[in-house]
């Protein structure tokens, strides 16, 4: 499925250039155009759109930790 | 993987579940759109509407761009494929779309070079490969889509890659909101946002619809905890009595969306004064073409393409399901004369439309259920 508002997050394992070698949670490997983010780093989660990086996922702002207060209240 | 294994955790599920019936009033009946055929796949696959109380209905919204183009466009591409020495290449999901004389299936099983492509960026990687031949690419997609057009075009510039050009139908998500807004049929509480499509334009585009329309908006992720905290959100909102934009998926949507690729997008192509969405009728400054500074390399010029218009089957009900007058059971074809094996309306044909989504998680597991 490409079309739509289908997209994957990706692990970067290495940089060359303006792409990056990612995996996905399957362990599927692609080079992704990382024209669109700034600064993208071995390590980052990115997420990836038609072979293009359109976000980097951050950590800070998890829904699972925002939903630890729901489960304490 | 992290971001994905704990947003399907079964406690945590549970636990916003049972806050969600609390938060419910129940002398009142709520109605939510989630805009998103992701979202819609979603919601159908991991079976949320059985976790919410009976007086929440989902509307399943236009958010699925093979479901809303129209299929005079679909023939009007195919229309490209069958020239001379032309290479027609389109997304996966796009294959079986049918057109007045068939799929882009059917069309390569008459002859056609048509080939399923990833990305934009593999259809101009093709167009390197073969010197002698034209590519064309299928574009269609909203925001979430468009940025990697933009990009392949920009790139075939930069390369001086002549043999490749783009038929573009780029669709956007604000205009079909406000359209729904407008609809005299159309009776909704609140609406779960598109997620990938706001990482490209952020959270701001939809302001208008707490400030102009008061409805709740919550822009949302596309995971089982993701859908239901944003549920859990608009609940908030209206118990509150407050109408306001949130983002619920800030962990990869920035509030003003990505800006290398919108300034791509606003280099690569124009707003169109209108086009047609299927279900939805003509709505104004709803797509966009490529720009003048891109002509080269778009298909619309270089071919005489027909601009054909053809009506959908009176039969098939998809523009009321797409509106969320219908639900996709209630359609006359579902499930009968139309299936996702035989599809006659577009929202059968892609997974992310809301019958096929309906009929893959629903209609068959029932179905299954009564032959046991």
């Amino acid at each position: 499925m490409t079309c739509g508002d289908l997209a994957v997050p990706v692990i970067v394992l290495a940089i060359e250039g303006q792409e990056a070698v990612c995996e996905d949670r399957c362990g599927q490997r692609a080079r992704v155009a990382l024209d669109f983010l700034e600064d993208v780093r071995v390590g980052d989660i990115l997420l990836v759109h038609l072979g293009v990086a359109l976000a980097r996922i951050q950590g800070g702002n998890s829904c699972a930790t925002s939903m630890s207060s729901v489960i304490r209240d | 993987m992290r971001y994905v294994d704990e947003l399907r955790d079964p406690r945590l599920i549970r636990a916003v579940a049972a806050e969600i019936a609390r938060l419910v009033d129940p002398d009142r009946h709520y109605r939510i759109m989630e805009v998103c055929g992701g979202h819609t796949h979603a919601i159908y696959r991991h079976g949320l509407t059985e976790l919410l109380p009976p007086n929440i209905e989902l509307i399943h919204g236009p958010g699925c761009p093979v479901c809303v183009l129209p299929m005079g466009r679909i023939d009007d591409g195919l229309a490209l494929a069958e020239q001379p020495d032309v290479i027609f290449t389109a997304f996966g999901d796009m294959m079986r779309v049918p057109g007045r004389r068939g799929t882009p299936l059917e069309y390569r099983a008459r002859g056609a070079d048509i080939r399923m492509v990833y990305s934009p960026l593999d259809a101009l990687k093709l167009a390197q490969a073969h010197p002698d031949k034209h590519v064309v690419f299928f574009a269609i997609g909203f925001e979430t889509t468009a940025p990697a057009t933009a990009l392949t075009l920009m790139k075939a510039k930069a390369l001086g890659i002549r043999n490749f050009s783009v038929f573009c139908n780029h669709v956007l998500i604000v205009p079909a909101i406000r359209a729904i807004l407008d609809s005299p049929d159309m009776r909704l509480d609140g609406f779960i946002g598109p997620g990938h499509v706001s990482t490209v334009i952020g959270c701001r585009p939809y302001l208008f619809v707490a400030r102009d329309y008061g409805k709740p908006l919550v822009v949302s992720g596309f995971e089982p905890l993701d859908i239901l905290q944003s549920i859990l959100m608009i609940l908030r909102q209206l118990a509150e009595g407050r109408a306001e934009v949130e983002n619920q998926y800030s962990r990869v949507v920035p509030w003003n969306g990505n800006r290398a690729a919108l300034a791509a997008m606003a280099e690569v192509f124009e707003l169109r004064p209108y086009f047609e969405w299927r279900g939805l009728g003509f709505i104004s400054q709803s797509a966009l073409k490529i720009s003048e500074a891109y002509a080269d390399w778009d298909a619309e010029r270089r071919f005489d393409v027909p601009g054909v218009r053809v009506t959908d089957p009176k039969a098939a009900q998809c523009g009321e399901v797409l509106k969320g007058v219908l639900k996709p059971a209630q359609c006359k074809l579902f499930g009968r004369e139309c299936t996702p094996e035989h599809p006659i309306g577009a929202l059968m044909v892609s997974n992310e439309g809301a019958c096929a989504a309906y009929y893959h998680y629903v209609h068959r597991l029932a179905a299954a259920g009564r032959d046991d």
